[in-house]
């Protein structure tokens, strides 16, 4: 039987894990790589919060902009003077690819740095760190009947539902949100018509780093933060967007709520009885719920005919 | 209007085209004919800067724009219709005429349309449905409302009909005569059927491995008996 305190934990987890796939599935609409790099936008989100707040005491909530802020610049940074140059020198799909990797170890490595300065000047340990280490900081819930909803669940799926609203309109009823889609679909044609296609894939690495970085903000509220948790989250992220057919930013959020969802009731229901597993195989969970569906639907979960399936059934 | 003047163009170090010269005035079709591979696609390309020029000149209302790249073209008044690639396919196809006049005032657009759709009414039913619902006649009518919406002065068409019923190749050979006729605008249209090209257009040109063999009024070269059986099928 799967507990409410379950499912609340899994909507968190599938909040965090959207926010992040929305973002990698821009970026891959735009230059077609995979991002090794955008976990790390999440990490440098959670350490500007952490910083900011740990130093002045400050409610985390507060600095969520600055989060998105940073972690959308050092996004558009890393397009402007790493991934354009080497696409205008057209460097193929495995190029790029590389390179993403080289920034992710250098970013992750540079975070490594970041946190031992600010241990030796803070005398606090900056790794595996949660908001709990800011003086005067409490959790907040809400109480529903006989259960209490952590604060960061509501937020967070707040935080999500209306990002999704805002892409939605951005995207459809904005003259620069439709030529962003249509530059993402053919850049030439766009270029054609006075579309400034640089400005579009700019705007578009920036929200995607942003994104990346406010589900970084909501991380430490339950996972102890390092400069490694962007890589870790890095996979289940890929599996959330592919999942989703990486072309859409609405399959994105789909993906990212399968793969949430099946990561934390899957580890709850396999280490319960009749099972009693270890939970040592929970990373492999997303990856196995990707493999299958990709196997039954190979485009992804927005290429299925929903419309087609009802009146079939 | 447009003149193109000993132009060599290819892909890179490839050379396709090897020298060549034509004009296209107001109110005038070219047809652009000739077998598979003879570089009919290439020529429009590189007028429009999409393909290497090694050599030549594209002149367009008096000023070399041989150089220039094809967005700068596009504003100029050259409009390039591709076969395929020549629509937004997941946008509908208001959202397609919005970005045909992306730099144009709420109020320029609003009018422009207008103007497209008067022309063109068979798209007017479709405007909210997503191109790549549409049928290949019917894209074609949109990439061709998205040229007007630009008020392109030469409208460079490639192949419009490949792959079209009968039925709806008709209606789209009037629709390009109406250009000409109604609108007033230069035309290169490049075709692989080339005796329904030649009804329509009021001059002609033949390539052949890249080479220019003939230039000159379409009866003409449907009359030179060797030229019509061997280069382009009619007998």
């Amino acid at each position: 039987m799967i507990s409410v305190e379950v499912l609340l934990d899994s909507l968190l987890f599938s909040n965090l894990i959207t926010l992040m796939a929305i973002g990698l599935t821009l970026t891959y609409l735009t230059l077609k790589i995979p991002n090794f790099a955008h976990g790390d936008m999440a990490t440098v989100g959670a350490y500007i919060v952490l910083t900011i707040c740990r130093t002045y005491s400050l409610n985390p909530y507060l600095t969520f902009p600055l989060a998105f802020l940073g972690s959308g610049s050092l996004s558009l940074l890393s397009y402007l003077f790493v991934y354009r140059p080497l696409s205008r020198r057209r460097a193929s799909i495995v190029v790029l690819m590389v390179a993403s990797i080289a920034l992710e170890i250098i970013i992750r490595s540079a975070l490594h740095v970041y946190a031992d300065i600010m241990s030796s000047l803070q005398r606090t340990y900056y790794r595996g760190l949660t908001y709990y280490v800011i003086k005067g900081f409490k959790e907040g819930t809400l109480k529903f009947g006989i259960y209490e909803i952590p604060l960061v669940t509501i937020t967070s799926t707040l935080a999500v539902a209306l990002i999704t609203l805002f892409l939605y309109l951005f995207l459809t009823k904005t003259k620069f949100g439709i030529a962003m889609r249509a530059a993402i679909e053919n850049p030439n044609l766009a270029s054609t018509l006075g579309i400034n296609v640089n400005k579009v894939y700019s705007t578009s690495w920036f929200i995607a780093g942003g994104l990346a970085g406010l589900s970084g903000a909501f991380l430490p509220f339950r996972i102890p933060t390092s400069p490694e948790l962007g890589w870790e989250l890095l996979l289940k992220t890929f599996a959330a967007s592919t999942l989703g057919g990486l072309e859409s930013v609405f399959g994105a959020i789909i993906g990212g709520y399968v793969t949430g969802f099946a990561e934390i009731m899957g580890i709850s229901i396999l280490s319960g009885p009749p099972f009693n597993l270890s939970t040592s195989y929970r990373p492999a969970i997303p990856l196995v719920v990707l493999i299958v569906t990709l196997l039954l639907v190979p485009r992804g979960l927005t290429s299925i005919n929903f419309g087609r399936l009802i009146r079939r059934g | 209007m447009l003149a193109v003047k000993e132009l060599k163009a290819g892909y890179d170090k490839l050379k396709v085209l090897y020298g060549v010269s034509f004009e296209v005035r107001e109110r005038e079709i070219l047809a652009v004919v000739g077998p598979n591979g003879s570089g009919k696609s290439t020529l429009l390309k590189a007028i429009f800067g999409l393909a290497t020029v090694h050599g030549g000149k594209v002149v367009f209302e008096g000023e070399d724009i041989t150089g220039l790249p094809p967005h700068v073209k596009a504003k100029r008044g050259l409009a390039y219709l591709p076969q395929i690639g020549n629509t937004f396919e997941r946008l509908t196809v208001y959202e397609n005429l919005m970005m045909a006049g992306y730099t144009l005032s709420k109020e320029e657009l609003k009018e422009r349309m207008e103007e497209v759709l008067s022309f063109l009414p068979y798209i007017a039913p479709y405007l909210g449905r997503k191109v790549w619902n549409l049928s290949g006649g019917e894209r074609q009518m949109v990439a061709m409302a998205m040229a007007l919406m630009r008020r392109a002065k030469v409208l460079m068409i490639d192949e419009p009909t490949a792959a079209l019923a009968p039925k709806v190749v008709k209606k789209l050979l009037r629709k390009i005569t109406e250009l000409r006729d109604v609108l007033g605008k230069g035309v290169i249209l490049v075709e692989q059927n080339a005796r329904s090209a030649l009804e329509i257009c009021d001059r002609a040109l033949l390539l052949v491995a890249g080479k220019q063999i003939f230039l000159g009024d379409p009866n003409d070269l449907l009359s030179d008996r060797d030229l019509a059986r061997t280069y382009l099928g009619v007998k």
